[in-house]
């Protein structure tokens, strides 16, 4: 049976021969996670939007240079996404952004612990990247959360758990390295 | 900065792809990347690590409209029978010239005046360890991208020039030890092709910096060695340390 990794890798190189259906159907599938990584990271739907329709872009000029071994498709794409989300955000101002979507964020980011364990489905990796997770200081875990879902800066993220940055740079980089020898890769 | 500490490199890698590494430090990460396998490499490990967080974020649907820009920028409305072809070798032109631009600077794309291809650089795109662009006097022929990840050759013809129809274009190596021309294939008269290359023509393709194309009858060279005249040839650009 073809994976859904294996389906999105063949849609990918049909984009690549110029089959506008192809990434069509990559967009029905990948779109509206996609969609929700730029809003969370841009705060405001205008810019999410034209982020969303540059992604798209990009998957389809690019599409030739994807190649399996780089990692799976969805995670291809969520970079390219996210990239261009954090692009576009520091060439913003600060006071572009509203602090509407702020408490969203935080009260999901505190939700997702709890609410992970019961989503069905979850691929394996899912679940070992949350494993490891929580053997993080939830100091770490949520530092690592803020800085690489949401888009905040070291400094941003500093202001919104009320800690000082050198103590910030040292969670998320020690959380990092412990993921990392969690994970074993 | 050294890059050349397996742990250093981790480290900056996670940085980058978590997104705390930011403004001119983040540019010149990249720019170092686009050359620099063991860098890159532990970039896309921290992708594949952590893009589940980002799996766990609520769906939302995008309206209407944005599929319907996307679909207006690759399909301009009025020529959707015709754009097809088009479009493919704007895009494989594009991915092709990004890597020798990367290079040579807009050399390459001013020589190309039927073409007219603002191409920008966008080094996530180069894959490709060797990259060469076989060209006449006014324009390129053919763009040759090497992929030793998967023993590819993939060679888009940008245009077409003539040839009786009972000959064929083939490709070679000419090593720089002084060895005698390889043979990589055929090149496509028109549209692309993907060849496949051995592990030996790798090896080769790695110490080569010049490819050539030889007229021969149709089907290639019945010796395995150049028979007819050699119209073309062009520098093998290795993109990447392999």
């Amino acid at each position: 049976m073809e994976t859904i990794d294996e389906a999105r890798s063949a849609l990918l190189q049909r984009c690549a021969s110029g089959d506008s259906a192809a990434l069509r159907t990559l967009y029905d599938q990948s779109a509206p996670q996609l969609f929700s990584v730029l809003l969370r990271i841009l705060h405001r739907r205008d810019l999410a939007e034209e982020a969303l329709q540059e992604v798209f872009m990009s998957v389809w000029r690019k599409a030739s240079s994807y190649r399996p071994a780089r990692g799976s498709p969805m995670a291809w794409m969520t970079s390219i996404a996210r990239y261009r989300a954090l692009d576009i955000r520091r060439s913003l101002k600060s006071d572009q952004f509203s602090g509407d979507l702020m408490p969203i964020l935080e009260e999901t980011v505190a939700a997702e612990d709890t609410d992970l364990v019961e989503k069905a489905g979850l691929s394996g990796d899912a679940q070992r990247l949350e494993e490891c997770l929580q053997r993080l200081t939830p100091q770490q875990n949520q530092a690592i959360r803020l800085a690489f879902v949401g888009g905040f800066t070291h400094e941003e993220v500093a202001g919104r758990i009320g800690s000082p940055i050198g103590t910030i740079k040292s969670w998320v980089r020690r959380g990092l390295q412990a993921l990392r020898s969690c994970l074993g890769s | 900065m050294r890059y050349d500490n397996a742990e250093l490199n981790e480290r900056l890698a996670a940085d980058y792809v978590i997104g705390t590494m930011r403004g001119a430090a983040r540019r010149r990460f990249e720019d170092i990347m686009a050359g620099h396998i063991p860098l890159r490499r532990a970039v896309h490990r921290w992708e594949q690590r952590l893009f589940w967080l980002s799996m766990q974020l609520p769906p939302v649907q995008p309206p209407p409209e944005v599929w319907a820009r996307i679909e207006r920028q690759i399909a301009p409305p009025g020529s959707v029978m015709p754009v097809a072809v088009p479009s493919r070798l704007w895009q494989a032109l594009a991915a092709g010239i990004a890597a020798v631009a990367l290079v040579l600077g807009t050399l390459l794309v001013s020589r190309a005046p039927e073409v007219q291809v603002q191409v920008k650089v966008e080094k996530q795109a180069i894959e490709s360890a060797h990259t060469a662009i076989v060209a006449d006097n006014t324009a390129p022929i053919w763009v040759v991208n090497a992929y030793p990840d998967t023993a590819e050759l993939r060679v888009q013809a940008v245009r077409s020039v003539p040839l009786a129809d009972n000959q064929s274009f083939e490709l070679w190596m000419l090593p720089d030890s002084g060895a005698a021309p390889v043979s990589l294939g055929l090149l496509p008269r028109v549209g692309s092709a993907v060849l496949t290359v051995s592990a030996e023509q790798l090896r080769i393709l790695a110490a080569t910096s010049k490819l050539a194309v030889s007229i021969e009858p149709a089907g290639g060279s019945p010796t395995g060695a150049p028979t007819g005249p050699i119209p073309y040839s062009a520098p093998l650009l290795h993109t990447a340390p392999v």
